[in-house]
């Protein structure tokens, strides 16, 4: 439970810290308290435990931001890859004070934290490099690709709905 | 699915639309961290779980006040591993002292889990029906409730209060020695009277005073015989009958008159039967010794207030379960209309005695002091007291008790002065 909440604080702290540095780098220091206060703030909700989804949502929107803006596609990455990490974890926290035998407890967090490490490093690694690959489509084929991929999403919640 | 599936799901929804508004690649591809942390959470969405679980209970008979420990083991029974949170759902009224009830647990095939928790409740009998269990994928997106069925009873026993030894004189007895004086001569220890003697009549048993008196006869004395009785005790659990308070009602200082009653006869060595006479008519057939007092305790631990329209008076009392002229103890707090039913039990022969717990004092207590409720207690207590005097006068013992002062005294007081109405009749 302490390394969940050490890797927790850890990813708030990495969240801020890239977003600070993309922002900073670019010459837009006066926005760059804002992040540190949302960094502090989730922290603060997650002591008095509060979920802090709309701090995570906030980064989000930060990072994308500062795409549109050009600070730095990676650092963004990063900060989102954190964020989600850190979001994660909050919910897997707030359900591990369930968890009253301290055997299972370091089991379930290291499965859990493996798991997530996986995740994210895919995440991190695709979401980096795909942008790199530049292939041009017309315009048809870029909106039909992306209605394929809408419609694959919903068919797929849909499913999934059904199921559960 | 969560609020967290949902919150995802928008997020990459508003990615990709985002992206696709501002022409921008980089912004489609901040979907994809989110897109496989998805996908991780589909890939280990719960399979059909095959959860079995047990439960016991230590002990499963206690009293009022008495800690019960509940074991709930559950076992993976399944070919896959899976997280789970368990939760043993408590009966209503049933408030846990110690340990938890919820735990999170990873059950590798074959594994199991122990849940363990003290639990304590007022007089009643418990329930626990099962355990619920929600199970999830590895981030918390998809989850699933179900309650694995895992049951067990435990009874709360009425609080027994010790009480001295009650003098009745029911008009039949049994062939057993008790404590009851039989009015007939026999093997006893008090004085009853005096014969001849008679051959093999112990010579310590002459009484030479008599006998001094009498030329060539001798004199034996003779002892009075003591039996034991049948005794029926009724608790009215009708609802009418009950008033309840913040805290408790009377019917439970009823309940714990009856306990208590049903203890001191059993151990008198008498015959005892129970009736509780409210939602239904619920019996336990006389008997002796420790079992009954167990079967009675069993029953009481059950006992209820209920409507019954049938059993609104004390009408369909089944006077059939009671032997004819034995003992009748009615434990209620009694109403107007009771009084023509109480007279026709006397007019059948049975010895009938009445504990009352007082609901005026009862209720009066609770309520805030005034010159109106001052004013109404005192003619609702009139009205009772009045009721309790007619019953006396019919030949019914009166006990009529305050339930703030024990019942063993109110026993005392009451049965003393019935005695002493009983002897001003007599004389």
């Amino acid at each position: 439970m302490r390394l969940a909440s050490q890797v927790f604080i850890l990813s708030v702290g990495v969240a801020t810290i890239s977003l600070i540095i993309g922002y900073g780098f670019s010459g837009l220091w006066p926005v760059t308290p804002i992040f540190l206060l949302l960094g502090l703030a989730w922290w603060y909700m997650r002591r008095r435990n509060r979920g802090g989804a709309i701090i995570f949502v906030f980064l989000l929107l930060a990072a994308v931001a500062g795409l549109l803006i050009r600070t730095g596609a990676a650092w963004s990455v990063v900060c989102l890859v954190a964020a989600l990490t850190a979001w994660d974890l909050e919910g897997f926290l707030r359900l591990l004070k369930d968890a009253s035998q301290e055997e299972m407890t370091s089991r379930i967090v290291t499965t859990h934290l493996r798991w997530l490490l996986a995740v994210d490093g895919i995440g991190l690694l695709l979401a980096i490099t795909v942008p790199l690959i530049r292939m041009r489509f017309p315009l048809g084929v870029a909106l039909l690709a992306i209605l394929i991929l809408f419609v694959a999403l919903s068919r797929g919640i849909g499913y999934l709905r059904l199921k559960t | 699915m969560t609020g967290r599936f949902w919150l995802l799901i928008c997020l990459v929804y508003g990615l990709l639309f985002l992206g696709l508004i501002a022409l921008n690649g980089a912004v489609i591809a901040l979907a994809i961290p989110l897109v496989i942390y998805l996908g991780a959470a589909l890939l280990s969405t719960p399979e059909e779980y095959q959860l079995e679980a047990t439960r016991s209970l230590s002990p499963d008979t206690v009293t009022a006040g008495t800690e019960v420990t509940v074991k709930v083991s559950v076992q993976n029974r399944g070919s896959q591993t899976q997280e789970y949170l368990l939760e043993d759902i408590l009966p209503a009224r049933v408030e846990k002292v110690s340990g938890d009830t919820r735990t999170l647990a990873v059950l590798a095939p074959g594994e199991g889990v122990e849940i363990e928790y003290s639990v304590k409740a007022g007089r009643g009998g418990y329930s626990f029906q099962g355990v619920r269990t929600t199970d999830f994928d590895r981030f918390g997106l998809f989850q699933r409730q179900a309650t694995l069925p895992a049951r067990a009873h435990f009874l709360v026993m009425p609080e027994v209060n010790r009480l001295r030894s009650i003098p009745i004189q029911p008009r039949r007895t049994h062939g057993f020695a008790g404590p009851i004086p039989a009015r007939r001569a026999g093997s006893g220890v008090n004085f009853y009277g005096v014969r001849e003697y008679q051959l093999g009549d112990p010579r310590r048993r002459i009484n030479w005073k008599v006998t001094a008196r009498h030329f060539e006869d001798l004199f034996t004395n003779e002892l009075e015989q003591e039996r034991i009785a049948d005794v029926g005790l009724i608790l009215d659990a009708r609802r009418q009958c009950d008033v309840n308070s913040r805290k408790d009602s009377l019917f439970e200082y009823s309940v714990q008159a009856t306990a208590a009653l049903a203890d001191v006869f059993l151990r008198d060595g008498h015959r005892v039967g129970l009736l509780i006479y409210g939602r239904g008519r619920e019996t336990t057939f006389p008997g002796y010794g420790k079992v009954q007092r167990s079967r009675i305790l069993r029953a009481l631990a059950r006992a209820q207030t209920g409507d019954n329209l049938a059993l609104e008076s004390l009408a369909n009392l089944p006077t059939r379960f009671f032997p004819a002229r034995s003992q009748i103890v009615l434990v209620s707090p009694m109403i107007p209309e009771d009084y023509p039913i109480l007279i026709r039990l006397i007019a059948c022969g049975y010895h009938l005695m009445v504990v009352s717990p007082d609901p005026v004092a009862f209720e009066a207590k609770e309520k805030n002091a005034g010159k109106t409720l001052e004013l109404a207690v005192r003619l609702a207590h009139l009205e009772r007291v009045l009721m309790l005097r007619q019953l006396q006068r019919a030949g019914v013992k009166i006990v009529d008790w305050q339930v703030d002062s024990s019942l063993d005294q109110a026993l005392g007081l009451g049965l003393g002065r019935a005695t002493r109405i009983s002897g001003l009749r007599g004389g």
